[in-house]
């Protein structure tokens, strides 16, 4: 908890881009007369069509005020979503030190520093992930799987959609999950998953805004297909953990096979989803962490196989953390602030930005 | 294994959030002393003085109804949120990524509440 707070503080109340739809969000749902522009900045917006955040951050703008309200709220969330962790580890692994790992790693992850409690709602978005995954394992914990089960899931899964769209990772997964278990004939058992549109198909026709990826065809373009535009993709998301994915890959290799095609799957599925962000809106370590619920465990282990080999492994434990903590902190430090990167743009393009802010701060400080 | 760890993480956290309260602390003794001495501020030019950005850009607007014209960041800040337009954000700071989002942010902020100057300008 206290490592969640310490994370949190550094980008605590700062601004993005995608603030500028949060903001007018919360006056357009506290029926304050918008003018016509921002009116079209709220209902055209991407960031609306998550609505559950802004509903809170709409009940305390009056105490608080706009961003306050966001980033407290976000606070909390990382906080919660840093104690689900440490208990979705636990079911998955059996074991209480690689939970506890997992759950420190969590907190000090790059992407958490550097966008958790801006006034964004991304970690929100961290949160549904890994409640959906426990309500899964839940599920997955019956002996017999009951359609009812599977509405329980349709409906969390349907409101989280309204929280943020990280959720739609969980449907091919559960899909997946569902079908390794029981088999392929009772696919059709799953039928209650369809439900699970309805939350946000009344959310759009009450408040007439577009369907999920309205506006986005136009964030399609050829700079996304390049070379260049796959190069800034991987470097994004292997700044987003850097050298968790090593200690990943040395847990992937001491793991139970059973547990591997949990992993498996889950990967698949939020690949799946990065590469569709990749080419439908802008690369960012924040969508990245949605990788977290495979990547944080593994390396736990891997942390852990470490550590068992050497006679100090206490030592080893908290070195191995506290070097993932400071690449993390320095990264999040250095990553560029003062230069728009196009959704577009190429590998090149965030090579030279991140140069650029290099020189900004490392100059600043000399 | 991990109760040793668990304490010794505990202890640098908590060390560390200590650091982070003195320092958070200081900020806000010493904004307190901005925040005087920008409402002291009795010519547009002592407002230059005033270090925190956001004290020095509530400094200045208090001087925009009498027709002061700006010559410094934080007074075209101040304008911007003062005229309540957000183009006059990018015509001022096109390439100033932070500052242009917060000009930006305050203006939508000031439009509805009138408080686009209070809580802004938390800029890395």
């Amino acid at each position: 908890m206290l490592l969640s707070i310490i994370s949190s503080s550094l980008y605590y109340n700062t601004v993005l881009v995608d603030t500028q739809a949060y903001v007018p969000s919360v006056y357009y749902m506290q029926d304050k007369q918008l003018q016509d522009d921002d009116v079209v900045r709220v209902t055209e917006s991407y960031a609306f069509k998550r609505p559950v955040e802004i509903l809170f951050a709409t009940l305390l703008e009056p105490f608080i005020g706009v961003r306050q309200s966001y980033s407290l709220m976000n606070v909390f969330i990382v906080i919660t979503t840093t104690f689900l962790v440490y208990f979705y580890a636990k079911k998955l692994l059996k074991e209480e030190a690689t939970a506890y790992i997992s759950a420190v790693l969590f907190a000090v992850s790059l992407p958490i520093i550097l966008y958790a409690t801006r006034v964004l709602v991304d970690v929100a978005g961290y949160l549904i992930l890994i409640f959906g995954l426990l309500a899964g394992e839940w599920v997955f914990d019956k002996k017999e799987i009951q359609w009812y089960h599977h509405a329980c899931i349709a409906l969390l899964f349907g409101v989280s959609l309204l929280v943020r769209d990280t959720v739609i990772i969980l449907f091919p997964y559960y899909i997946m999950r569902y079908v390794y278990k029981e088999g392929f004939r009772k696919i059709f058992s799953l039928w209650p998953l369809v439900c699970a549109i309805i939350p946000q198909l009344l959310f759009m026709w009450w408040f007439q805004v577009g369907f999920l990826l309205s506006g986005k065809s136009s964030a399609i373009t050829a700079g996304k297909y390049s070379l260049l535009g796959w190069l800034k993709f991987f470097i994004v998301h292997i700044a987003a953990f850097h050298i968790l994915y090593v200690f990943a890959y040395l847990g992937l290799r001491n793991e139970t096979k059973e547990i591997c095609i949990k992993h498996g799957m889950y990967a698949i599925s939020a690949l799946t989803y990065l590469v569709g962000i990749q080419l439908v809106a802008l690369t960012s370590p924040r969508f990245s962490m949605v990788l977290f619920p495979v990547l944080i465990p593994l390396a736990a282990v891997g942390i852990v196989h470490i550590a068992k080999k050497t006679s100090r492994q206490n030592t080893i434990l908290l070195l191995c953390i506290l070097v993932y903590a400071l690449i993390s902190f320095l990264g999040a430090w250095l990553y560029p602030a003062h230069t728009m990167i196009a959704e577009d743009a190429g590998g090149n393009v965030v090579i030279q930005a991140i140069i650029n802010e290099i020189q900004h701060k490392i100059g600043g400080l000399l | 294994m991990i109760d040793n760890l668990s304490k010794q993480l505990f202890w640098i956290s908590f060390v560390m959030l200590i650091i982070i309260f003195v320092v958070q602390i200081n900020n806000g003794i010493s904004e307190h002393k901005q925040s005087q001495q920008a409402y002291a501020a009795e010519n547009p030019e002592a407002c230059e003085a005033v270090e925190s950005f956001r004290y020095q850009a509530v400094c200045y607007s208090r001087f925009l109804d009498s027709g002061y014209s700006c010559a410094t960041d934080a007074c075209y800040f101040a304008y911007a949120v003062h005229i309540e337009d957000d183009w006059y954000c990018d015509k001022v700071f096109p390439t100033n990524v932070p500052l242009n989002l917060e000009c930006r942010v305050s203006v939508f902020i000031e439009r509805y509440t009138h408080e686009g100057l209070s809580d802004c300008c938390y800029m890395e």
